[in-house]
C-alpha cells in the first residue's frame, strides 16, 4: 500500500450510515463543528467515497445495508482507514440480540480503529483519529 | 381562512363526547410540567371503536388540521392497539398539544381502514404497521414491505408477542461474535507502555512539589 | 516559413504537415496529463463503478433513453387518433380484407357517381 502525501496532511472523511439511530452522526457533526474545529487541519466531510481517505462507519449493519456497505468500502480508493464509531457496530450496542442485523461491522468490512461509546464524545472520536494516524505511522515505519 | 380558535384539551374532549357519545370508550387528559418553569403540557387520549376511526379523525381535521406524528402499535395479547398520535394547534406559543386517537383490533379480525385519503403521509406508518404486526389496512394504495428485507419469511411479524413473533433461532447475538479470525489482531505491535517514564516523572513532580 | 505559408493564405486549412505537427503536440500534452494520474488502482473492482449510494449500477440498457422516446410529444398530441386506430388493427386477416373490400367499393361508388 503506497501511502500518499495526503496522509501527512489533511484527511478527507466519508461517513457511511448502516442503519444507525443517528446519535453517532450527530456526534460526528459535532466534531466537525467549530468548537473542536478539525477543519483547521483540512479535515472535511466529502460527499463521495471516491474522494475519501477515511471511512467512518456508524450503526449496526442491517441486512439491507450489508451489501451496500461492502460496495461503498470497495469504492474508497487505497490507501484508506476504516473507523467504526459507536458500539452498535462493535458488539451490537442496544441491538445486541436482533433478528435483522448482519453482525458487527468487522464481519462485513475490515476495521482499523474502533471508537466505542453510545454515542462517543467528540473528544473520543478525535482520539480515534489520532490513533488512526499513529497506526499509519507504524505501518509506514514497518514498510 | 377562518379557523376555529384555540381550544383547550377539555373542550376537545367535550366536542368528541357530544358528537360520538357512546362510541368513545375512554377519554382522559394527562398533564405534565415542562422545563424549569413547569409550563403545562397536555396529552389528550381518546379511545374509540374501530368504525369511528375515520369520523374521529375527520372531526380533528375540521377543528384544526393536525400533524400526524406516528401511528403507534402495541400487542395486548388478544388485541392489537393502534394509537394515531396527532398534534394540533401548532403555531401558538405553548399552545400545541398531542391528541391520540386509539383503536383496538381483535386478533380474530385484524383489519383497519386506511386514512391516506385524509392524510396522504400516513402511508409510511401504515405500511410499517402492516409488515410488523400483520394487520391488513384496507384500501392502502401501496402495500409493499417497507423496512423489512424481502427475504424475511412471510408469516413472521416481529412486533407481536405471540407465536407469530420472532423465534429464538432467528435472533443473532452480535456480542457473542468475537473479532474476525482471518486478520491479525492488531497487525502491528503496539507501543510499549510508558511505565518507566511516568514513574520517573512522578518522582520529579514529588520533588518539585516539596515545600520550598 | 513555407510550412505555415498555406495557413496564412486563409485557404490552407488542409495543409497536412501543419495538421501532423498539431496532432503530435496534442498527443504529447495528453500523455503528460495522463502520466500525472494514479496508476495503482485495481482494475475490474468496484473502484471503477460509479457511486450510487452503494446500490448496484443497473445495466446500460435499462437506463438509456431510447431514440423512440424522442417523439413522445407527437404521440401524446395525437393520442385520440391512436386510441381509435390501434384497436382497429386486430391482426385478423379477414378483418383487413373486409376493410379493403369496403373501401374499394366506396371508392368505386364515388368515382361512378362523380363521372
Amino acid at each position: 500500500m503506497k501511502l500518499t502525501k495526503s496522509f501527512n496532511r489533511s484527511l478527507w472523511v466519508f461517513h457511511l450510515n448502516t442503519g444507525s439511530c443517528n446519535g453517532c452522526e450527530i456526534e460526528i457533526v459535532a466534531t466537525i463543528c467549530p468548537r473542536y474545529d478539525p477543519e483547521r487541519f483540512g479535515m472535511k466531510l466529502v460527499g463521495s467515497p471516491k474522494h475519501a481517505d477515511v471511512l467512518l462507519v456508524t450503526g449496526p449493519v442491517t441486512k439491507k445495508m450489508a451489501a451496500k456497505a461492502r460496495r461503498v468500502y470497495e469504492q474508497v480508493p487505497d490507501p484508506k482507514v476504516v473507523m467504526c464509531i459507536g458500539t452498535c457496530g462493535q458488539s451490537g450496542g442496544v441491538f445486541y440480540d436482533s433478528y435483522n442485523l448482519d453482525g458487527p461491522i468487522d464481519q462485513v468490512l475490515p476495521v482499523d480503529v474502533y471508537v466505542p461509546g453510545c454515542p462517543p464524545r467528540p473528544e473520543a472520536i478525535i482520539y480515534g483519529v489520532v490513533k488512526a494516524q499513529e497506526k499509519l505511522e507504524r505501518l509506514e515505519a514497518a514498510q | 381562512m377562518n379557523e376555529t380558535p384555540h381550544l383547550s384539551p377539555q373542550e376537545i374532549i367535550d366536542l368528541y363526547k357530544t358528537e360520538f357519545g357512546t362510541g368513545i370508550q375512554d377519554a382522559r387528559i394527562t398533564e405534565r410540567g415542562e422545563g424549569v418553569r413547569k409550563t403545562k403540557g397536555y396529552n389528550v387520549w381518546i379511545r374509540v371503536d374501530r368504525a369511528l376511526l375515520k369520523p374521529a379523525i375527520n372531526k380533528l381535521i375540521n377543528i384544526r388540521f393536525p400533524h400526524l406524528a406516528v401511528i403507534a402499535g402495541n400487542d395486548l395479547g388478544t388485541e392489537i392497539e393502534l394509537l394515531y398520535i396527532f398534534s394540533v394547534f401548532y403555531g401558538t406559543k405553548f399552545g400545541e398539544y398531542m391528541v391520540t386517537i386509539g383503536i383496538r383490533l381483535p386478533k380474530t379480525d385484524l383489519t383497519v381502514p386506511t386514512i391516506t385519503d385524509l392524510i396522504p403521509g400516513a402511508l409510511i406508518s401504515e405500511r410499517e404497521k402492516q409488515e410488523f404486526f400483520g394487520i391488513t389496512v384496507t384500501g392502502i394504495p401501496d402495500g409493499r414491505r417497507l423496512f423489512i428485507p424481502d427475504e424475511f419469511p412471510q408469516g413472521v411479524y416481529p412486533w407481536r408477542k405471540d407465536e407469530t413473533g420472532i423465534k429464538p433461532e432467528m435472533v443473532r447475538e452480535l456480542w457473542a461474535i468475537g473479532r474476525p479470525k482471518d486478520r491479525p489482531a492488531p497487525p502491528v505491535p503496539e507501543k510499549k507502555p510508558l511505565q518507566e517514564e511516568s514513574a520517573a516523572e512522578g518522582k520529579k513532580e514529588k520533588m518539585g512539589g516539596a515545600p520550598e | 516559413m513555407d510550412l505555415i505559408a498555406p495557413l496564412l493564405t486563409g485557404y490552407g486549412l488542409w495543409a497536412p504537415v501543419a495538421w501532423l505537427v498539431a496532432f503530435v503536440a496534442a498527443v504529447i500534452i495528453v500523455y503528460l496529463l495522463w502520466k500525472t494520474g494514479e496508476s495503482s488502482y485495481k482494475k475490474g473492482t468496484q473502484l471503477e463503478r460509479p457511486y450510487l449510494s452503494g446500490n448496484v449500477e443497473p445495466e446500460k440498457g435499462a437506463v438509456h433513453i431510447r431514440a423512440s422516446n424522442l417523439y413522445w410529444g407527437f404521440l401524446q398530441a395525437l393520442k385520440g387518433y391512436y386510441d381509435v386506430l390501434v384497436p382497429v388493427h386486430t391482426g385478423i386477416l379477414s378483418d383487413y380484407l373486409i376493410w379493403f373490400v369496403a373501401v374499394t367499393a366506396l371508392v368505386l361508388v364515388i368515382v361512378g357517381v362523380l363521372s
